[in-house]
């Protein structure tokens, strides 16, 4: 994965209480149709200059989440909270950019007069507006295409003109609705680190929603992973992947191989047990409080493919296991394994850093790794 | 229309073009050579000349009927127009079942003859009809109200008549509308109302372009409806034309006056074509 520089400096602050009033703040929202709870009880924190994605599964209550928070969708219960004041105005009147899926640039407006719509809304003079639209259109890096209609920009150049427009008025926050969803990989990954580029230059607090994990690695300051119209864990990119607070979310970020099994002590040392294995887990790992289930998580790069005759140390988990398949990526090597207990396990290794020859199809091996690598996280 | 039958000619050997060709000879068989004789009439009867056409502008009853005929279509589509853009933005944005009814209340009209439509606006209209009977009983009014035989009858039997004409390219055309283009004109500051002025109502013109010009144009060449409803001393063109070649059997002149009718219509179309892309209007697809 190549995940872009990320500034670390305000996500390192996750952990303690916010300093700033929260830009953004969400208190116990719910949308429900019916007996559909599309939005369930949602609190969230944004900060000052932060970029926050919501990230889930289709249906999981993001994008209604961020249809509240523009104005167009009124919550069934709770509040919405900009800079510490509660809001309940009309859209129009609440000063949030937005940046639609579609882009919804009007299409009988040019580039430039799309842009400069929010700005005549606001009575702007003619020059003021010129130069505006002229400094937005340079930022996207579309200053040549002032004068072309919607349908004569390609995909790309519309998603521009629409962050731009979401821009120049100067917003506090932009949300932005999965506006990369249309476009292709390459162009996509190209806006992402576009889009965090302008951002960071303004300092502008950003809400983006995508059901693509990878997306939200890249560009996030935090996420929020919804599902079934909850919010499962927030977090920041290293947390939720590799502190995940449910088997919901380890499942949805990154690849996992998955243990389901219940906890035992035995004499001090913590395992999880099922009738296939017995591994050991990390000792600061507690009892859920309802004695339920636990799923044992190793990232595949965490996992090591070793010859089945190979010394293990003691602070090891190992499971014996046949390889089915080897795929070369380039970078990397991807491992599909089948264990004993009937287990399926991916491994990935990067080409050049593993030391020793890839182990064949057919051939038996040992998958290991260490102790301090499994994330226990309860089931459900 | 003009456009579509450019868009059909075969271009770049086509040969799916081939299959207009039963529809060229229809129409060149039961429309243009009918037009053609008539066309030849208008010069040719009763003698080789200009002389039925300058009867016309000479004759100062003609000239006020063509005047006429023009005014009350103007009125009818303007009318239309301020019933079915409401209406139209309504069965656009209802729900599947609403609008689904508000489809089959415009369409209905369509399933019987305009006659027959026509003879119900009179008995409903007429001075013991049943809304003066209605507005008498219950007092309202003393004497009966004159709701027929004048341009009043005239206008409701075709408003009626072309309603959907008007409705059905506006709804058409608003259903194409992104819904994603209000909220954001919300989104970046637009009251509703201004949200509606500056996006909505400019991208829905097209379809209003189109049934304006639909409603016109039937409208210059109706006979039925005015015939019954409207006052015989406030003649439409097709009413005078019918006249001149069933009673005074002046084939001449009606042909004439068809064609002074056909020219005034291309002429309209040829003016709406340069403002908007007449093709777009009914739907047609153009690419850059």
């Amino acid at each position: 994965m190549t995940a872009g520089p990320r500034p670390r400096t305000i996500a390192n602050k996750t952990d303690d209480p916010p300093a700033d009033p929260a830009s953004l703040t969400l208190q116990k929202v719910s949308k429900h149709y019916g007996a559909l709870r599309a939005v369930d009880e949602v609190d969230l924190e944004v900060r000052e200059g932060e970029f926050v994605t919501f990230l889930g599964p289709s249906g999981s209550g993001k994008t209604t989440t961020l249809q509240i928070v523009a104005g167009f969708t009124k919550p069934t219960s709770g509040k919405v909270l900009i800079d510490g004041k509660p809001v309940t105005a009309p859209p129009h009147k609440r000063d949030i950019g937005m940046v639609f899926q579609n882009y919804a640039l009007f299409p009988h407006m040019t580039a430039a007069d799309n842009i400069g719509y929010p700005l005549k809304i606001r009575k702007a003079s003619k020059k003021e507006r010129r130069g505006s639209i002229a400094e937005a259109l340079d930022m996207v890096g579309l200053a040549e295409h002032g004068d072309r209609y919607p349908s004569q920009l390609s995909g790309g150049q519309q998603q521009r003109v629409a962050l731009a427009r979401a821009l120049v008025f100067r917003p506090r926050i932009v949300l932005l609705d999965e506006p990369l969803g249309a476009l292709d990989k390459k162009l996509r990954e190209h806006l992402q680190l576009e889009i965090k580029r302008i951002q960071h230059e303004l300092g502008i607090t950003m809400v983006y929603v995508t059901h693509e994990q990878e997306e939200a690695l890249v560009m996030s300051d935090r996420i929020v992973v919804f599902n079934e119209g909850r919010v499962q864990q927030v977090g920041t990119t290293e947390q939720i992947y590799e502190r995940p607070a449910s088997l919901f979310v380890a499942d949805f970020i990154g690849e996992s191989n998955i243990f389901q099994g219940s906890l035992e002590d035995h004499g001090g040392t913590r395992y999880l047990v099922s009738r296939a294995f017995r591994f050991k887990i990390p000792t600061n790992v507690s009892s859920p409080a309802d004695d339920g289930p636990l799923a044992l998580v190793v990232r595949p790069e965490r996992l090591r493919i070793l010859r089945p005759d190979a010394h293990t140390q003691v602070e090891e988990n190992t499971v014996e296991a046949v390889v089915e398949d080897v795929i070369y990526l380039g970078n990397e090597r991807r491992y599909t394994l089948v264990a004993a207990s009937g287990h399926n396990l991916i491994g990935r290794h990067q080409v050049g850093v593993s030391s020793g020859d890839s182990p064949l199809v057919g051939t038996k091996v040992l998958a290991v790794w260490h102790v301090e690598d499994s994330i226990v996280v309860p089931i459900g | 229309m003009a456009a579509g039958l450019r868009k059909a000619s075969p271009r770049r050997g086509n040969r799916w073009a081939w299959f207009v060709l039963p529809a060229l000879l229809f129409l060149a068989v039961f429309f243009v050579y009918p037009l053609y004789e008539m066309l030849n009439r208008s010069f040719t009867e009763p003698d080789v000349g200009l002389q039925n056409n300058v009867a016309f502008f000479g004759t100062d009853v003609y000239v006020r009927v063509l005047i006429n005929t023009l005014r009350i279509s103007f009125l009818i589509t303007a009318i239309c127009m301020l019933f079915a853009y409401p209406y139209a933005y309504i069965m656009a944005h209802a729900s599947r079942r609403t609008a689904g009814v508000l489809l089959i209340a415009v369409l209905v009209p369509f399933w019987s003859s305009i006659l027959v439509r026509t003879y119900a606006w009179a008995v409903i209209l007429q001075d013991t009809g049943l809304i003066n009977s209605l507005l008498l009983g219950l007092g309202l009014v003393d004497e009966p109200l004159s709701l027929v035989r004048n341009l009043l009858g005239t206008v409701i039997g075709m408003v009626h008549i072309l309603m959907p004409f008007m409705v059905l390219p506006i709804y058409a055309v608003m259903k194409g509308i992104d819904t994603n283009l209000v909220k954001a004109a919300a989104n970046l500051g637009s009251s509703p109302l201004d949200a509606f002025r500056r996006v909505y109502l400019p991208l829905s013109l097209p379809g209003v372009f189109a049934g304006s010009l639909l409603v016109f144009v039937l409208s210059l060449g109706s006979y039925v409806t005015p015939a019954v409803l409207g006052n015989p001393d406030q003649a439409m063109l097709g009413q005078v034309i019918v006249t001149q070649v069933q009673s005074l059997l002046n084939w001449g002149m009606g042909a004439a006056m068809a064609l002074i009718l056909l020219l005034v219509t291309l002429l309209i179309l040829a003016i709406a074509g340069r403002i908007v892309n007449i093709g777009d209007a009914f739907g047609g697809r153009t690419t850059d």
